[in-house]
């Protein structure tokens, strides 16, 4: 295990009522990078982002390790070491208070500066999001979903946290907002110095905005590595099969495309062998009757029994 | 023979906001024109003029070789059902409550072309047209998977005859399979159907692909690509 990592989570499981939502997951997340958590919608990105912050609701059974900088994520790390990034910003911030009112209460509480010198620091915070001066006392609901999530931004980095969960932060927004919106989220995170851990079923905004990234498919991850190396030459079927369905220059204006067959499998509902091979073109015996154990190939991890990813 | 669609020096207000500012484009039927641009720069209300939900400021928006902004109220009901538009939120578009195949339906009993003996059968067709079953149809939208949920608010669309789908970003919120299904169904509507898109996306990759021409708005123009 790499001992510079920020985040390191070994073999995290979490149960609801003895039902696997994911299964098996250790990744590492690197000081000031960006590490994407990805899959489909049930694949179990949601659920990791709450295990991260220590946040699964009760009845759920979470085993494995999670530990910041060697320790475990308490409630007390919340909001000051490590802090959430909501795909619905409207439960992040009060609907009683203005924005930069808010803000200042969170500088205040972490950083015990006084109510002036909060609110100054508060104001100046989503200015760096980009709310205008103009907007920055209005209340939550008199914004726009994009000013809104720029203002759980910057309530999330203002007390420069170690790292920021961000779980879909951009899935609610407007399509042509979402890039721009992404964009703050990176910059006031490497501002911060913090990681971050983007979850997201969007493959572009991977590719634009993240170092290395995970692949989940039915609670387990499938393939873990380096973004650009993952995107040129996925290893995983799964990912393989995945990227396929995207468009991209090449492929013949209005053509078919590839889609995967059949759906994901149930939660529960998993077999003894490979999570994927109901649907894999390359599954054989072997993958219907074992899992396959997480491997290094050419610089990532990828969970598959397949032979040819030896030679590569 | 006239474009299916023929826009003409569109321009739409907000009180004193000019939000589209003399935009002209043609649709053929069968033929896919993408519109990109950034938000705000007038797509949505470009498409909320064709669909009639909002009155331009002047401008002609030909349809079928009728003038619309001409019409009145009651002339402008027999030509909405012909243009279709297809949202983003598969879910947020169609009732929560009510079952798929009385939502598909309702088209149907709105334009007096239901009846007990031809309406079911046509809603199963429907239904089936977008590759969904009668289970499918007896359930509520939040029974469905996003791409089926889509898929749904597409046959309802189909249920009024139209020539021309308004697609507003209708695969931005689906995961990737799932919106190529989509992609691939629409595609196949428009070969067998001769339909006319005009197809707002913010995924440049998806419009490409998609569409036969490209055109890009800011604020409120045409800029040349
Ligand atoms: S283990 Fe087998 S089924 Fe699973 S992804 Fe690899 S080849 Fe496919």
């Amino acid at each position: 295990m790499p001992s510079d990592a920020l985040l390191s989570v070994r073999d995290l499981s979490v149960d609801f009522d003895g039902v696997p939502a994911l299964s098996g997951l250790s990744f590492d997340v690197r000081p000031g990078e960006v590490l994407a958590l990805v899959g489909e919608s049930g694949a179990g990105k949601s659920v990791t982002a709450r295990a991260l912050l220590g946040m699964c609701p009760r009845g759920a059974a979470v085993s494995g390790s999670v530990l910041l900088r060697g320790t475990p994520v308490t409630a007390a790390d919340r909001g000051r070491r490590i802090a959430l990034v909501p795909q619905d910003a409207l439960s992040a911030l009060s609907p009683v208070l203005p924005v930069d009112g808010q803000l200042a209460l969170a500088v205040r509480s972490v950083q015990g500066l006084s109510r002036r010198d909060a609110l100054a620091r508060a104001r100046e915070a989503l200015a760096e999001v980009g709310i205008p001066a103009a907007r920055v006392s209005a209340y939550p609901h008199e914004l726009s979903g994009g000013m809104r999530q720029r203002a759980v931004i910057a309530m999330a980095t203002v007390n420069r946290p170690e790292l920021v969960v961000a779980d879909e932060p951009t899935t609610a927004l407007d399509p042509g907002t979402r890039d721009k919106v992404l964009g703050v989220l990176g910059d006031r995170c490497a501002a911060a110095g913090a990681s971050l851990v983007l979850v997201t079923h969007d493959l572009g905004a991977v590719g634009a905005h993240a170092d290395r990234m995970v692949v989940l498919y039915a609670g387990r991850p499938a393939e873990y590595g380096p973004v650009d190396r993952i995107l040129r030459r996925p290893l995983a079927p799964y990912t393989e099969a995945l990227l396929a369905c995207l468009p991209t220059a090449g492929t013949p204006r209005k053509s078919r495309l590839p889609t995967l067959p059949g759906r994901p499998p149930a939660p529960g509902a998993l077999g003894a062998g490979c999570a994927f091979a109901p649907r894999c073109r390359y599954a054989t015996v072997r993958c219907h009757t074992e899992r396959p154990a997480a491997r290094s190939v050419d610089g990532r991890e990828v969970a598959c029994h397949l032979d040819h990813l030896e030679s590569v | 023979m006239s474009p299916l669609l023929d826009v003409r020096e569109l321009v739409v207000r907000y009180g004193r906001t000019t939000a589209v500012d003399g935009v002209s484009f043609q649709v053929d039927a069968g033929e896919t024109v993408g519109l990109i641009g950034p938000s705000g720069c007038g797509k949505s209300s470009t498409a909320a003029a064709v669909l009639q939900l909002r009155r331009p400021h002047s401008g002609e928006i030909r349809f079928g070789g009728v003038e619309l902004t001409a019409l009145g109220e009651r002339e402008l009901r027999a030509v909405r059902p012909r243009v279709q538009p297809v949202f983003q939120d598969p879910y947020g578009s169609l009732s929560p409550r009510r079952r798929i195949r009385d939502q598909v339906a309702e088209p149907l009993r709105a334009q007096g072309r239901w009846s007990a003996a031809t309406g079911p059968g046509r809603v199963r067709e429907l239904l089936a047209l977008v590759g969904l079953d009668g289970e499918h149809g007896g359930r509520l939208p939040h029974e469905l998977s996003g791409g089926q949920c889509q898929r749904a608010g597409i046959a309802r669309a189909l249920a009024s005859d139209p020539e021309l789908l308004i697609l507003d970003e209708p695969v931005s919120a689906l995961d990737p399979s799932m919106r190529a299904g989509i992609l691939n169904l629409l595609l196949e509507l428009q070969e067998t159907r001769g339909l006319g898109y005009l197809f707002i996306c913010h995924d440049l990759a998806a419009v490409r692909h998609f569409s036969d021409r490209v055109l890009t708005m800011r604020e409120g123009r045409l800029t040349a690509s």
